[in-house]
């Protein structure tokens, strides 16, 4: 789950072997990375299952970007599947009820130089497949997902701020967030002038 | 699952390559930009530039295999590298002399296997090259691995990292496609793989010239459909 010292040594080469994850725990269970052919992982925080098979789609059409969400903000993502034929998408709109409100995990996995696994997948982003649209433009069939994550419904915690007295009342007597009053957001910081 | 007959239509030029998904970072504040490999191993394209197609039996003969791939149909495509496949092995006469022209006898092809079972997506296998039929092992030569699933598929050595006698221990891309038992042929004289018809702009289809010749260049693209269906 967490970065491994591999892997950060890895990451901050000058030459680096990502692939990417994603996985909903539909049923059954999808799973997908960012290579060719099968890729097995073993079992981890969030893949139950050990030795399960990763189906290789060549290239996500678009990966989108991920926010770092703070203070009780929620985000959403769009993976779009493009040049689908007419039976997939069939398939993805019978389908809907057996994905909608499932989790959707992303991660990435680094790769070592005789490309094998480093350590476990990082999984950089858990959220909630929200609707499946599909859709035909000029001939030209796509299947999408809505991917919310963070809060995004209407059980957001109350204290969701990182102030003082939400820390306070999270942790009594925790200074962590002491000095966040003095940050400030949107303001340009600017050269002093002396005279 | 059909062979493409290359060989019936004689190329100008012909490449195979290993590709994947490489993107660069950009320089940095602290040096020369990351580069990322984004496929895990990557995949084989084969481009077969200007085929020369002589007569209307060959148009006809390209246009039927066209046909057949854009109902999605696959092919093992040969590569046709056996210049580049490692040196086979040659005897001279009883009494120790070669022909008037120096060459000796040739016969058979390079047998190889495995030396270890290899296990799925390895990037490191030894193989044991019998020194009877070829020499030895130099880094730059490809093999197939024919699975009954995953059918042929190809694999170029691109570092040799350890010799022991016969027993060669080699770094290959792209990593195997599925995993091998000790003693599965490794298969340097024919090298090949499943592969389909990469076509988008309809590029194949050759224009005719007058007289019923023309010249047609095709790009194919490995495949990763299954010849046996899988139980989930």
């Amino acid at each position: 789950m967490w970065f491994s010292l591999e892997a950060a040594a890895a990451a901050a080469a000058g030459a680096v072997r990502p692939v990417l994850l994603a996985r909903i725990d539909a049923e059954p269970i999808v799973r997908a990375w960012s290579g060719v052919g099968d890729l097995f992982l073993a079992a981890d925080v969030i893949e139950t299952t050990d030795q399960a098979k990763y189906l290789g789609i060549g290239l996500f059409n678009d990966w989108p970007a991920f926010e770092a969400l703070i203070n009780g903000a929620a985000g959403r993502v769009t993976l779009t599947l493009s040049g689908v034929d007419a039976l997939a998408q069939d398939l993805a709109e019978a389908g809907l009820d057996q994905v909608e409100n499932q989790p959707v995990h992303f991660g990435v996995l680094f790769l070592d130089e005789a490309l094998q696994p480093i350590g476990d997948p990082l999984w950089l982003l858990e959220g909630v497949m929200e609707t499946v649209e599909t859709d035909r433009d000029s001939g030209r069939r796509s299947v999408a997902a809505n991917i919310g994550y963070g809060p995004l419904d209407r059980r957001r915690p109350v204290l969701a701020y990182w102030s003082p007295a939400d820390q306070a009342a999270r942790a009594e007597g925790d200074r962590f967030c002491e000095r966040t009053p003095l940050y400030s957001e949107g303001v340009e910081v600017t050269w002093p002038r002396w005279n | 699952m059909d062979v493409f007959p290359v060989t019936n239509f004689p190329v100008t030029a012909l490449r195979w390559r290993p590709v994947g998904m490489t993107i660069g970072g950009g320089p940095t504040f602290t040096g020369p930009g990351q580069e990322g490999e984004f496929s895990g191993g990557g995949w084989w394209v084969a481009e077969l530039n200007e085929m020369d197609l002589g007569d209307e039996q060959a148009i006809r003969a390209l246009r039927a295999l066209i046909w057949r791939a854009k109902k999605l149909k696959r092919f093992v495509v040969p590569m046709l590298d056996w210049p580049l496949s490692p040196a086979l092995a040659s005897v001279p006469h009883g009494d120790g002399s070669p022909f008037s022209d120096s060459s000796e006898y040739v016969g058979g092809g390079v047998e190889a296997t495995l030396a270890t079972s290899a296990v799925h997506r390895a990037t490191q296998v030894s193989i044991t090259l019998n020194p009877e039929t070829a020499g030895p092992l130099q880094g730059g030569e490809v093999f197939t691995l024919v699975d009954a699933v995953m059918g042929p598929r190809l694999h170029g050595i691109d570092e040799i990292l350890d010799v022991d006698g016969d027993t060669f221990t080699c770094s290959i891309l792209p990593p195997l496609r599925t995993g091998f038992d000790l003693g599965a042929e490794v298969d340097f004289n024919t090298p090949r793989c499943v592969m389909r018809l990469d076509d988008p702009q309809d590029e194949a289809t050759p224009w005719i010239t007058a007289g019923w010749e023309g010249k047609s260049s095709l790009r194919f693209v490995e495949a990763f459909d299954r010849l046996e269906v899988e139980e989930a």
